[in-house]
């Protein structure tokens, strides 16, 4: 908070004091009431990206790079030109610290902003998609409150709006006890006629601006600055900038929004949510190098007495800015009639390239429209922190214990169990297009209707790998989530990332971010994926502890299915069949899961992610997938590929007989080998006919692939070859250890 | 003391300023059927009545504003409570 003198009277902003003689400077005169507060919220690190930008410029060619890319960073979510016509959007982006407040509503209302992001590109949201982060759920009531109602609002609010959340990802550790991660993405699908007919500008003057949806109230005014502050100095004080989500309206936003993009004379859409009715006007015109007059009176607002400050602030859920064409003008009001919308003519653009907003007769903010868009950066101090020298260095432990009961034990563990709990709450077939359910495949997988493509998308980063290493962690996550659609037979296409972090004026904080980024950048470029759009969420601290969360920076993946034929699903088909692991198995278990479940561990040296072999691995999966060889597939992941195995074996209550000899490095340990968490690996099942094919494609593609053993119809996992003895584990057993924690932690 | 059985009636509403959407659905409906514009504004709630046996009025209120806290049967972020009416049962 700083305190600023204005036309002789104080007042708070969030703004520096720099910030503030720069906005003075910038008009020539001192800002309005109005105007102060709408830079205050364009300038606040949430909408102006005032810390990040800098280093974010890295992704800023993406557009240019690929020819299929349509929207790349910068716009309200990343779109592709997926062939026969089609366009695919799609975008995620943080609500953490509402839901870290008010779990229900913030997670509910997130979804809301997610699925106005993907409607303000023109096409129709088709899924949803939730990495979360909490902590530890055992004897801590505060993670499991959190827990249950973010899962709730989440399945409340997707549902209602009749959008499918299809996939989604948590890890449960304790620097997320006091500020979870709530983190939502959402898939678009439309022509790219739609999508060209509604960009998020207002390119030409004469239109008609208008406001759609819900009313305008008090609440959340200030949300974003909200968003742009650790939570120990805002929480309880500035509890009313908590949301209340209304998915019924929300789904007949969508409705009459895509009726009205069809006609063709919408020219300009832009959705309301933090920054309000200041973002939404200052972007279109600013982006779209034009000018406009709007009058707030115009605007109806929930209760009477509303400031213009108010209004221009406020972040009432369910509002939409839609820029219509004058011809256009009536046809569009009579679709929003139509679906019983609410909806006001607040203004018109002009070529003045000035946002002038009146209170009536009352010039209230009178401003050159990029001014607010254009704030100023801040080159951050990054340092490494100190303390990650002694962690790194940690060993793991002799391997003293038995094997069988560690194994029962981390499939049991809060990080790698059974997550039905969670997706049995969310209607993930609505709609009809999903294909690959939530448990049978690594990835969510939809149907492109009245085509044979089939699209495949995954989420999620391991944030133990991250928090030891930002760099290798987060080229580790785009292994693991571009593994995961693979897996399921798709062709990675594009990512988009939500980079969650502490407090970037902390240098210590700053360098994670910074070497997340730069990791994601090295990682895309070599391996031809476009960054199409992110999302920074700086701020996530433990008001209690005083430190950061474990660097998230959130990855998802899209990929493409050619055929539904080449999908491909995790469970074990048949007895009787060969099991290979393909992709190198190496020492790795610094931040593993072995680590922490057994050993209560954090450090260790992370695994390392090496391009050129992860690339020869793809290249062999989809050789393998050309010759259709695969029955099944699993990405190797948390836990090792022992977990993966005992996975695979659930769905059809199928065994397998394991040999492991010369399969690992004699100076591998047993416990190394199974549980080590190397990126880049898959468990695979093909017909015992196809064995040599494989072993020469191997030598071909110069990757590590072995047979590690044959599916059994006796539902058992014998693990022989090990420097120990033979293991022997029942997959009962390990289902029901794999199926319980989640339900008996949560008591339902 | 003896025990006797007491009435608490409690009504659940949004906080003034947050949004109430299914009052906002049925103003909307009113105004959409016309003939009802002078309905200005339609806020509601959720209505909650408590048996309980216990020494006294101010004893039975206690335990019902307690357990509406402590069980979060209402969500003191966006909800205030009102306790209607208290009355010994008859």
């Amino acid at each position: 908070m700083t305190k600023i003198k204005l036309n002789g009277e104080e007042a708070h902003v969030e703004m520096t004091k720099g910030e503030f003689e720069r906005v003075k400077e910038l008009l020539g005169r001192d800002p309005s009431i109005t105007e102060l507060g709408a830079f205050d919220v364009m300038w606040s690190e949430h909408c102006s990206y005032k810390s990040s930008r800098p280093k974010l410029k890295l992704f800023e060619d993406a557009e240019a790079n690929y020819d299929y890319v349509l929207a790349g960073p910068g716009q309200d979510a990343g779109v592709i030109d997926i062939g026969d016509g089609y366009a695919l959007a799609f975008r995620i982006e943080s609500h953490n610290h509402p839901s870290a407040i008010e779990p229900y509503h913030g997670a509910a209302t997130g979804i809301g902003g997610i699925i106005r992001d993907i409607l303000c590109m023109g096409v129709r949201p088709i899924a949803l998609l939730d990495p979360l982060r909490f902590g530890k759920l055992k004897n801590n009531p505060h993670s499991q409150w959190l827990f249950k109602y973010v899962v709730k609002g989440i399945a409340d609010y997707g549902n209602c709006t009749g959008i499918p959340t299809i996939g989604g990802e948590v890890e449960f550790d304790e620097s997320f006890d006091s500020n979870c991660l709530i983190n939502v993405a959402c898939i678009g699908l439309g022509t790219i006629e739609d999508f060209k007919h509604a960009p998020s500008r207002a390119y030409n003057a004469g239109d008609y601006v208008i406001l759609m949806g819900g009313s305008t109230g008090r609440d959340g005014i200030h949300g974003v600055t909200f968003a742009s502050r650790t939570l120990t100095e805002i929480s309880e004080a500035d509890r009313p900038a908590v949301q209340i989500g209304d998915p019924f309206t929300k789904k007949l936003i969508i409705e009459a929004t895509l009726e009205a993009v069809k006609t063709g004379f919408v020219r300009g859409l832009k959705d309301l949510g933090g920054g309000g009715l200041t973002c939404a006007t200052s972007e279109l015109t600013g982006d779209g190098n034009t000018g406009a007059k709007v009058d707030l009176r115009k605007v109806f607002t929930r209760e009477p007495g509303m400031t213009s400050y108010e209004i221009m602030l406020s972040e009432s859920q369910e509002r939409m800015t839609f820029i219509v064409k004058p011809e256009g003008l009536d046809t569009v009001l009579d679709i929003f009639r139509k679906f019983e919308m609410s909806f006001a003519v607040i203004g018109r653009t002009n070529d003045s390239k000035v946002l002038k907003v009146f209170d009536g007769d009352n010039l209230v903010v009178n401003l050159p429209s990029k001014a607010l868009s254009e704030s100023p950066t801040f080159k951050r101090q990054e340092r490494r922190p100190l303390y990650l020298d002694k962690l790194i260095s940690q060993k793991t432990p002799d391997l003293t214990l038995d094997l069988e009961e560690i194994i029962y034990k981390l499939i049991a563990s809060e990080n790698i169990c059974n997550k039905e709990w969670i997706y049995r709450q969310y209607d993930h077939e609505v709609g009809v297009r999903s294909v690959v359910k939530c448990g049978e495949g690594d990835s969510g997988v939809l149907r492109i209707i009245g085509t044979d493509k089939f699209i495949s998308a995954s989420v999620g980063v391991n944030s133990k790998h991250c928090f030891l290493d930002p760099n290798e962690g987060t080229r580790g996550g785009l292994v693991e989530e571009c593994g995961n659609v693979i897996a399921n037979g798709a062709k990675p296409m594009a990512m988009v990332n939500c980079c969650n972090f502490g407090n970037p004026e902390i240098p210590e904080s700053f360098w994670y971010f910074s070497k997340a980024v730069e990791g994601m950048n090295d990682f895309c470029r070599t391996m031809r994926i476009p960054i199409v759009g992110g999302n920074v969420s700086f701020y996530n601290e433990d008001e209690v502890k005083k430190t950061a969360i474990k660097a998230t920076p959130m990855i998802m993946i899209v990929g493409l299915i050619e055929g539904e034929k080449n999908i491909i699903t995790l469970p074990f088909k048949k007895a009787g069949d060969d099991l290979f692991l393909i992709g190198e198995t190496k020492a790795e278990l610094g931040g593993s899961e072995y680590h922490s479940v057994i050993y209560d561990l954090e450090g260790g040296i992370p695994p390392k992610v090496d391009e050129a072999k992860i690339k020869a691995t793809w290249d062999i999966m989809f050789e393998l997938y050309r010759n259709g060889m695969v029955k099944a597939n699993h990405d190797v992941n948390k836990g090792g590929f022992i977990i993966t195995i005992a996975e695979m074996c659930f769905k059809n209550y199928l065994g397998a007989e394991l040999d492991l000899n010369n399969c690992f490095d004699e100076n591998i340990r047993d416990d190394e080998f199974l549980f080590s968490e190397s990126y880049g690996r898959f468990i695979i099942e093909t017909d015992t006919n196809d064995h040599d094919t494989i072993l020469k494609l191997a030598k071909k593609y110069d990757v590590n692939v072995k047979k590690i053993g044959v599916l059994i119809s006796n539902p058992e996992i014998i693990v022989k070859g090990l420097r120990n003895n033979d293991i022997k584990l029942d997959v009962q057993k390990l289902k029901e250890n794999f199926d319980s924690t989640i339900p008996n932690l949560m008591e339902i | 003391m003896a025990l006797q059985e007491f009435i608490v009636e409690v009504i659940i509403t949004n906080k003034e300023k947050a949004r109430d959407p299914v009052g906002e659905t049925i103003k909307r409906d009113l105004l959409a059927k016309k003939g009802y514009d002078m309905v200005s504004n339609v806020r509601s709630g959720q209505y909650l009545r408590f048996n309980l046996n216990t020494e006294s009025e101010e004893r039975a209120k206690n335990i019902v504003e307690d357990l509406l806290n402590k069980l979060r049967i209402y969500n003191p972020v966006t909800q205030n409570f009102r306790i209607l009416k208290l009355q010994k049962e008859s």
